[in-house]
């Protein structure tokens, strides 16, 4: 595996295979039935840019090898903390995965606490405060002011009966 | 014209109005700092609320509204790295880097001096030149307009220094590729593999703020330097200072003058705008500083951080002259203002220009007192505004990612929106650990489809010939221009590669 | 910083408490009143053509006190369909929901871009209308429709035909409408798309175009600036805002076409409620508050309702139908 450690070998490579599938999908692109001559159609600058894509993807896997460019990727991650910026990730899938489920007040509200959580926050009393007073702010802000519509939520609508 | 000057002035500076103005700048600047209500939904969203008022002071606290919405998206770009709106972006580019060496207070009032130097000098040449500069923004044809997005793309050169030139082009690249996806020119559905939710495209706030805010936020996660509060502890002092030596001034001075005219004509065109201005401010300051200071670029340059911001605010000055004068709206920031100065029943073009310049120059002068209130109230808040920062890291956080993701929701209204952009900031994560930069991928996102658009239009228009490249004059040489801006560095390095007997001027 | 936020903390557990009493009062205000409310449902983003007849509705409906609370809720994606999709979806809690759509829901249901098509839905009314426009240059050598398509029919790479959106939605095949009806192969049309209607124009104006196909209102907007002539529209008659255009009719054409707006309630709407709904919207016509937005706006009514409405919306996808087969566009 030591030959994939490389940043601009492995982005080259990652590059080089989405231009591959981009360009698959980019040969095979409907053309519009009602201007069959037309010069430049909706594939012509996809497929350039694919093979552009591709070409410029070799020349840095070339030098990534010829020329040692690219630090090692091991070298680069050493000490990262993973861990609070996975579950982060995952909190902010949850949050827009939920949001219809819980609603915008609820959601929003638990998504600071979980956030201010993971990032080692434990003073429960000041999260709360925090997470509670940016979101009533930003719901009075947006509906009472703005007129704007946030989803209260199935579950809301659940508890309080259809509000439509 | 005096007279509606004069008259203008007086409107402009009641006490009434002031006090809308006033109101407008402060509410923009808040309002504008959430990502996803930049300046064309902050008005939107203020013309239910100014229905009652006199049309002057509404059009007046629109006004103030407008340019708070601006600075105040300057703002969220500067301090963590969220660009709401395209012009926003190259502000990101040198004044988060700054902001994150502890200089918010000065990156902020870089900002407010470039804005305010821009908008004065559009506000100048607008007096001075209107009737001429309509004919000017009717100029431009679509190959015109392929050409100009063909010289923004050479604001990727900034991002190319030691050995990054192929991984800059490979950003690009792929920017210009997620630019293709949703309905072409020609009504094909293109890379939506049958599903609605990508007929509209990837949306730009979606893409700038996963690239940008997200992946920066979680970059710091990553490498756990907000965790340890030493460093920002240190800086805390200075973090709201907003002093500018006489140095740096001299530094700035030109970049801004510079940017404020190329600003101005970019915004008179229709088709292009601040974004573009932006991009071409930036661009053109990196190529004309001299060495050392080339390298700031990207990495907190004063003039990097000026020009765009300059040139952006410029441009939207600009960018009333076919408004104003034709009554077409050059962008959707203008567009909202015609639906503004419609609802009072103010119909702007040639016709009110000639029969009532009071009413038009009421609210060119209303325009412009607004950028001058902005500075006014913004540079006391400035310290204020930019202790944001001293928040804990771990408050900090999750707060950024909460309201990246607010905006992008606020336009859409579409949770599924929100797992699109989780999943392309987790992209752009791997992307930054790898060491690429991301800057030219939005920008070649941006550019892509105007770039697609004018092309096509300019070859349909010319029945599939090139012959435009050469036969029209403004094309020819804009192009001239382009390949000059590429082909100089490139001579320059081989020649100095020469003398250092060092051939390849992609290994350097 | 700890000591400052702990201070923070107390100082806002008071103000905090109270806000909540206040919000949970307001979520429940909301269902108390549901009879006299009615929950708009715009397919695009604050500040669209869709958004702003919606919030102009509904606040004449609220000003004039035909209902008590209207609320609004932008839900954009996929051109429009992801909104249908979330009213046929929750069809069963969108009582109060009355979702906006124009002439383009029945354009993208035919080329198959839409899941859904207006069938899903119930339809309700129209309430505003917009007709197609062709429009040139003052110094234009164009002085009827008729000379445009005599200058077509000697050369149709000639004419360059700007339009503020992409090939086979609305301004084209409004334009292809008006040339098939014209007895030339509208196929031979080069029609150039531009981003937005603005673009267009200032194309037309740049002179890279020679004719614009677009929107009335826009085109009457422009040519009171006197930058711009207006050839011909699609109504059936000549319009009293703007007694001087002809319309296509007149000059010979059978082209008419009309780009309405109107409202759909949720699917399976019971029929005590759709009438309801349609009483509401006939009441609104005869209220100044709405005739005070419609002056600001430049909207022309359009008012279909009833059984009328459902026949409308069938034509007019049956023309549509017929012109994008014989452009290729449908099989």
């Amino acid at each position: 595996m030591r030959i994939l450690d490389n940043k601009d070998r492995v982005g080259g490579l990652l590059i080089l295979a989405f231009a591959v599938a981009y360009l698959r999908y980019a040969l095979v692109l409907p053309l519009d039935p009602t201007d069959p001559n037309a010069s430049f159609t909706s594939r012509t600058l996809p497929v350039g840019l694919a093979v552009a894509s591709i070409v410029f993807a070799l020349v840095q896997l070339a030098m990534s090898f010829r020329g040692g460019s690219g630090g090692s990727i091991r070298e680069a991650v050493r000490g990262y903390r993973w861990r609070p910026m996975l579950l982060l990730l995952v909190l902010m899938l949850g949050y827009s995965l939920m949001f219809q489920t819980l609603g915008f007040l609820v959601s929003s509200f638990t998504f600071l606490l979980l956030g201010f959580f993971i990032m080692g926050e434990r003073r429960i009393i000041l999260s709360v405060v925090v997470a509670g007073g940016l979101v009533t702010l930003l719901w009075a802000l947006l509906t009472q002011a703005f007129g704007l519509f946030l989803d209260p939520g199935d579950l809301m609508r659940a508890i309080v009966g259809s509000a439509g | 014209m005096i007279d509606g000057i004069l008259t203008g002035l007086q409107t402009a500076f009641s006490p009434i109005n002031l006090l809308m103005v006033f109101v407008g700048c402060f509410a923009g600047t808040f309002i504008g700092m959430l990502p996803g209500l930049g300046p064309v939904s902050a008005i939107a969203l203020m013309i239910p609320i100014t229905y009652g008022l006199d049309p002057a002071s509404g059009l007046i606290l629109i006004a103030g509204v407008y340019y708070g919405a601006i600075f105040g998206g300057s703002t969220s770009a500067i301090l963590i790295n969220a660009p709401g709106v395209s012009g926003a972006v190259a502000t990101a580019f040198d004044g988060y880097p700054l902001a994150q060496r502890g200089q918010a207070g000065k990156a902020l009032a870089i900002a407010a001096y470039g804005s305010f130097a821009g908008g004065t000098v559009g506000a100048i040449l607008l007096l001075v030149f209107v009737p001429f500069l309509a004919k000017v923004s009717l100029s431009f044809q679509s190959a015109d307009y392929f050409a100009l997005m063909l010289f923004g793309c050479t604001a990727v050169a900034a991002f190319s220094g030691k050995g990054q030139v192929v991984k800059a082009i490979l950003m690009t690249l792929l920017g210009l590729m997620l630019a293709t996806v949703g309905e072409d020119p020609s009504g094909i559905q293109r890379f939506t593999f049958g599903n609605a939710d990508f007929y509209d495209g990837i949306s730009f706030l979606l893409l700038s703020m996963a690239t940008f805010a997200l992946a920066e936020a979680l970059i710091v996660v990553l490498r756990g330097s907000g965790g340890s509060a030493t460093a920002s502890d240190l800086e805390k002092d200075k973090l709201g200072s907003m002093k500018l030596s006489s140095d740096e001034v001299r530094d700035i001075a030109p970049a801004v003058g510079r940017s404020s005219i190329l600003g101005f004509f970019v915004g008179i065109l229709p088709g292009a705008g601040a974004t573009i201005a932006s991009f071409l401010a930036y661009g053109m300051e990196r190529n004309a500083a001299p060495g050392d200071k080339k390298e700031e670029f990207g990495d907190g340059s004063h003039r990097g951080l000026a020009a765009p911001e300059t040139a952006n605010n410029a441009a939207s000055t600009g960018s009333f002259v076919p408004l104003l004068t034709l009554g077409i709206p050059g962008s959707a920031t203008t567009a909202v203002m015609l639906g503004a100065l419609l609802s009072y029943g103010v119909q702007p073009g040639p016709r009110r220009y000639i029969d009532s310049p009071a009413v038009f120059w009421s609210v060119i002068i209303s325009m412009y007192v607004g950028n001058i209130i902005l500075l006014v109230l913004n540079l006391p808040l400035i310290p204020y505004i930019s202790k944001l920062l001293s928040v804990p890291r771990q408050l900090l956080t999750p707060i950024i990612l909460f309201f990246s993701l607010m905006g992008v929701y606020l336009v859409s209204f579409n949770t599924i929106d929100l797992s699109m952009m989780v999943a392309i900031g987790a992209i752009a994560v791997v992307i930054r650990i790898l060491d690429y930069p991301l800057a030219p991928l939005l920008l070649g996102f941006i550019l892509g489809g105007m770039l697609e658009d004018n092309l096509r239009r300019a070859l349909l228009i010319w029945d599939g010939s090139f012959a435009f490249l050469w036969q029209r004059p403004i094309t020819a040489t804009i192009m001239v221009i382009t390949l000059l801006t590429l082909l100089i560095p490139v001579i320059g390095s081989l020649r100095d590669g020469r003398r250092a007997r060092h051939p390849d001027p992609f290994m350097e | 910083m700890k000591q400052r936020g702990l201070q923070w903390t107390a100082s806002r557990l008071a103000r905090f408490a109270g806000t909540v009493c206040l919000l949970l009062c307001l979520a429940f205000s909301g269902s108390v009143s549901a009879a006299d409310r009615v929950h708009f449902l715009i397919p695009g983003g604050a500040g669209g053509g869709w958004d702003s007849t919606a919030r102009g509705v509904g606040e004449a409906l609220a000003r004039s006190g035909l209902v008590e609370v209207a609320s609004y809720e932008n839900l954009s994606g996929g051109g429009g369909s992801r909104a249908m999709a979330h009213l046929i979806e929750t069809a069963d809690r969108q009582t109060n929901t009355l979702m906006i759509s124009s002439s383009p829901i029945i354009l993208r249901s035919l080329r198959n871009l839409y899941p859904q098509s207006y069938r899903d839905l119930t339809p309700v009314a129209s309430v505003v209308v917009d007709y197609g426009a062709f429009v040139v240059r003052v110094d234009s050598p164009y002085e009827s429709w008729q000379d445009v398509i005599d200058d077509f029919s000697a050369n149709p790479r000639g004419v360059n035909i700007a339009g503020g959106s992409s090939r086979a939605s609305m301004d084209h095949i409004v334009a292809a409408l008006a040339f098939q009806k014209s007895g030339v192969d509208a196929r031979q049309m080069k029609y150039i798309p531009y981003n937005a209607g603005g673009h267009a124009m200032v194309g037309l104006l740049s002179g890279e175009t020679q004719l614009l196909s677009t929107g009335l209102s826009e085109a009457i907007a422009l040519a009171d600036q006197g930058e711009v002539r207006i050839l011909a529209m699609t109504a059936p008659d000549r319009l009293e805002r703007v007694p001087d255009v002809p319309t296509l009719v007149e000059q010979g054409v059978p082209a008419v076409f009309s780009n309405w707006r109107g409202f759909f309630a949720a699917p399976g709407a019971s029929a005590a409620q759709i009438q309801q709904f349609r009483a509401t919207l006939s009441a609104l016509f005869e209220t100044d508050a709405w005739r005070t937005i419609r002056e600001l706006r430049g909207w022309t009514d359009f008012h279909v309702t009833g059984d009328a409405f459902d026949t409308f919306l069938d034509q007019q996808e049956q023309d549509m139908a017929v012109l994008l087969r014989e452009l290729g566009l449908l099989e």
